[in-house]
């Protein structure tokens, strides 16, 4: 099928690679569908495109290669919107702001996304805790693309600990 | 707005399947508990709101041809965490984590 989006033109995709987030993003309820875009130019980002509206598109990154000792606390019972939980097959991974000044980037470790690959259904969870902030600057101590392609999720399952 | 007195251990129900209940009063304070559906997102609304503000934030910020932000931009900023992340690997005794992850991949 194709897809309109505003950020990499038309995108051919098979429905096997879409995600479904059955409760949307916060604020973005009305995006059930999504793609991962992997520019090989960006990396290590990854872009979360909705199918839904053209102009929806989040950043991502792997929550490990902003804070190494990151661990999200998962209360099993609230992935329901998940389906099955078989751990291995969970992915975290956190939304990014981005800005001109890289010390004003940040990331969403409070609300990651977390995506169960076996049955490709994503969600934003809310941590319990107060432990990582909305916004945490990734770079608070420092100072030609090729064609996008539809790609994989990944990152780490060591970032996630389930309850 | 609908609004109802309750006491300590009461509660109400909205729909079929959510119950609020007054677990605790203390002072200025209340402690209510919730069920509802794993489908329905229940959290603080200053949270709520916070989050749902980030995930605007993050959509608005983030390059697209509407906007002066260049895709080089986030080029830049991908290199510059991978260096991060080289310079950590490399200086510190804690990458454990780090570690563990290329092994898997």
């Amino acid at each position: 099928m194709k897809i309109n989006t505003l950020r990499f033109g038309e995108l051919e995709i098979s429905e096997d690679q879409i995600f479904h987030f059955p409760m949307g993003i916060l604020g973005f309820a009305s995006s059930k569908s999504f793609v991962i875009i992997d520019l090989e130019s960006q990396k290590p980002f990854k872009w979360l495109q909705s199918i839904d509206d053209p102009s929806t598109a989040f950043v991502l990154s792997d929550p490990l290669l902003v804070h190494p000792s990151y661990c999200a606390v998962v209360e099993r019972n609230e992935l329901s919107p998940l389906g099955e939980i078989n751990e291995d097959d969970l992915i975290i991974s956190v939304i990014v702001t981005i800005s001109e000044r890289p010390e004003d980037t940040s990331a969403n470790l409070c609300a990651p996304l977390i995506f169960n690959l076996a049955n490709r259904r994503g969600m934003q969870y809310v941590l319990n805790d107060r432990k990582y902030p909305i916004r945490f600057r990734i770079f608070q101590n420092d100072t030609n693309s090729a064609q996008p392609a539809p790609a994989e999720i990944d990152g780490g399952s060591r970032a996630l600990s389930l309850r | 707005m609908l609004t109802l007195t309750r006491k300590l251990g009461e509660s109400i129900r909205i729909g079929d399947d959510i119950v609020v209940i007054v677990k605790e009063i203390k002072g200025k304070q209340v402690r209510l508990g919730i069920e509802a559906p794993r489908d329905v997102y229940v959290c603080r609304e200053e949270l709520f709101q916070k989050i749902e503000e980030a995930n605007r934030n993050a959509i608005f910020a983030s390059p697209s041809p509407n906007h002066s932000q260049s895709t080089d931009n986030l080029a830049a900023l991908g290199s510059l965490l991978l260096s991060k992340q080289h310079a950590q690997r490399t200086t510190s005794s804690s990458t454990q984590d780090i570690g563990d992850r290329d092994d898997e991949n």
